[in-house]
């Protein structure tokens, strides 16, 4: 009897060590992802290669026409651009899933710079891990994802996660959907 | 005792032979990409839906994943290389099976530790009785667990590169759906399925007059109304689309998903009744896959509107 309480106990032991371990191995399996690739031609049929920025701090935004939060964000985005440019911080879109009429009006609304890769299909986003929109990721100058925003950005994300990454000073935020 | 391990291990023999045999029998050899395709597409959980694979759901991004497994089968990669690469993105969640790694192991490895640990406690403290009687069932749940542990890592196998060119690409169900619609010109049904395919193949000018057709047919029914207004907000006429869905909503009050797109189109202009509709949405439906992101989106903590609330 006492035999089969000890077994009983090495078995409990055992599960949570397995628990454990297995803990390790997922955390062991984390890190930052490296930007998968973005290239193709933009609302002006110009071809747009996130490669050709390499070293540089480039945020990537998700976007489209018909997504209202997307309308709010893009000046904001565009006055990052504007006011951190000369240290390296590009802006690149990717328009996803959207007619390419109605997204080129949009930019003339919204007078923004920063090209997009068009999206039709919606591929590109899926390359890029988007379930909804706007999303935004921020790459750093070693090519991974630093940052990453679900829903419009504003002027305290730009200032509290993009510009320490553009003047050197490391930065970490994945945030949940 | 002896008899026991007999009868255990004739019982194993006898499993994995039956377990062979539906194998061999379920086995077409060397499939297509296309059908690599779906088995793959089918391992996959739509980020934007309830427990539904994106094989199965008609959400834009589950489309836009299927073209992404199908490009990637084309590539020649393999079922779980593709499945890696979708987990690396959107979890380990978007896999319906639990991944063979970190504690998606546990899951698979647990039912067989479990018998095991069974197993040693009987042997540990069950009378000879319990033994005799407990040892050949357990033999048999063992061998089962364990032959169907084996076969489902099947559906990792590389897709044969001779059969990639093979298959490959949707069968076009337009013309076949196009002929239906002109010999039976009042069946709502299948407007309904044509101007699904349309979107599907991207003419959303031709949909929308699909979608309005059906409408026409059934004019009450509030689901066919709110996919009218739902092609036409992605051909570009939200007006139409708004109001499609305010007479919709004059029908039928309650109808979560016409609330949800009509609280996500007003938004910009009339931000008071965006979100008197989308509480409203939120009350109606709290199991919606959107209900989270729209109650976050209404307590201002989240500007981002669900993938699936606008196309």
């Amino acid at each position: 009897m006492r035999r089969g309480k000890a077994s009983v106990r090495t078995m409990a032991a055992t599960a949570i060590g397995v628990l454990v371990l297995a803990g390790c191995q997922h955390g062991a399996d984390d890190g930052p992802r490296v930007a998968p690739p973005l290239s193709g031609l933009d609302l002006q049929g110009n071809p747009q290669d996130i490669a050709e920025l390499a070293g540089e701090v480039v945020v990537v935004n998700a976007w489209a026409s018909w997504c209202g939060p997307c309308r709010d964000e893009m000046p904001v985005l565009e006055a990052a651009q504007d006011a951190h440019g000369d240290d390296g911080l590009h802006v690149l879109g990717i328009n996803t899933r959207d007619r390419t009429d109605a997204a080129q009006d949009l930019v003339a609304e919204t007078g923004v710079s920063f090209p997009s890769v068009v999206d039709t299909e919606g591929t590109l986003a899926v390359e890029w891990g988007i379930s909804g929109m706007p999303q935004t990721f921020v790459v750093d100058r070693d090519g991974t994802i630093a940052a990453h925003r679900f829903g419009a950005v504003d002027q305290d994300w730009i200032d509290s996660v993009i510009v320490p990454l553009v003047h050197g000073t490391s930065v970490s935020e994945e945030e949940e959907p | 005792m002896r008899r026991v391990l007999a009868w255990s291990v004739a019982v194993a023999i006898g499993i994995f032979a039956i377990l062979g045999l539906w194998s061999a029998a379920t086995d077409s050899g060397p499939v297509s990409a296309e059908d690599t395709a779906r088995e793959v597409s089918q391992s996959l959980r739509c980020p934007t839906c309830a427990g539904e694979s994106i094989a199965d759901s008609s959400a834009l991004l589950s489309d836009a994943m299927r073209r992404t497994v199908e490009q990637q089968v084309r590539q020649g990669r393999s079922a779980h290389e593709i499945q890696a690469w979708f987990a690396e993105r959107y979890g380990d969640e978007v896999l319906l099976a639990p991944p063979h790694t970190g504690y998606g192991w546990l899951l698979w490895a647990a039912p067989v530790a479990l018998v095991g640990a069974a197993v040693v406690v009987l042997l540990v403290r069950g009378g000879p009785a319990n033994r005799r009687r407990w040892t050949g069932l357990l033999a048999l749940a063992a061998t089962t667990l364990v032959g169907v542990w084996l076969l489902v890592p099947r559906a990792g196998a590389p897709v044969p590169q001779g059969m990639q060119q093979e298959g490959a690409g949707p069968v076009d169900t337009l013309p076949i759906l196009r002929d239906a619609v002109d010999h039976a010109p009042g069946n709502a049904g299948l407007r309904l399925a044509f101007a699904g395919a349309l979107e599907e193949a991207g003419k959303d000018a031709e949909a929308v007059k699909a979608y309005a057709a059906a409408t026409r047919l059934r004019p009450l029914d509030p689901d066919t109304r709110y996919r009218h207004a739902f092609a036409l907000v992605r051909s570009g006429e939200p007006r139409a689309a708004r109001e499609v869905l305010e007479e919709s909503l004059r029908v039928r009050q309650d109808h979560a998903p016409s609330l949800l797109l009509l609280g996500a189109l007003v938004h910009g202009e009339d931000p008071d009744r965006a979100s008197a509709l989308l509480q409203q949405f939120v009350q109606l439906a709290p199991e919606h896959p959107a209900a989270d992101q729209v109650t976050a989106f209404l307590e201002g903590g989240l500007g981002q509107m669900p993938a699936e609330v606008l196309p």
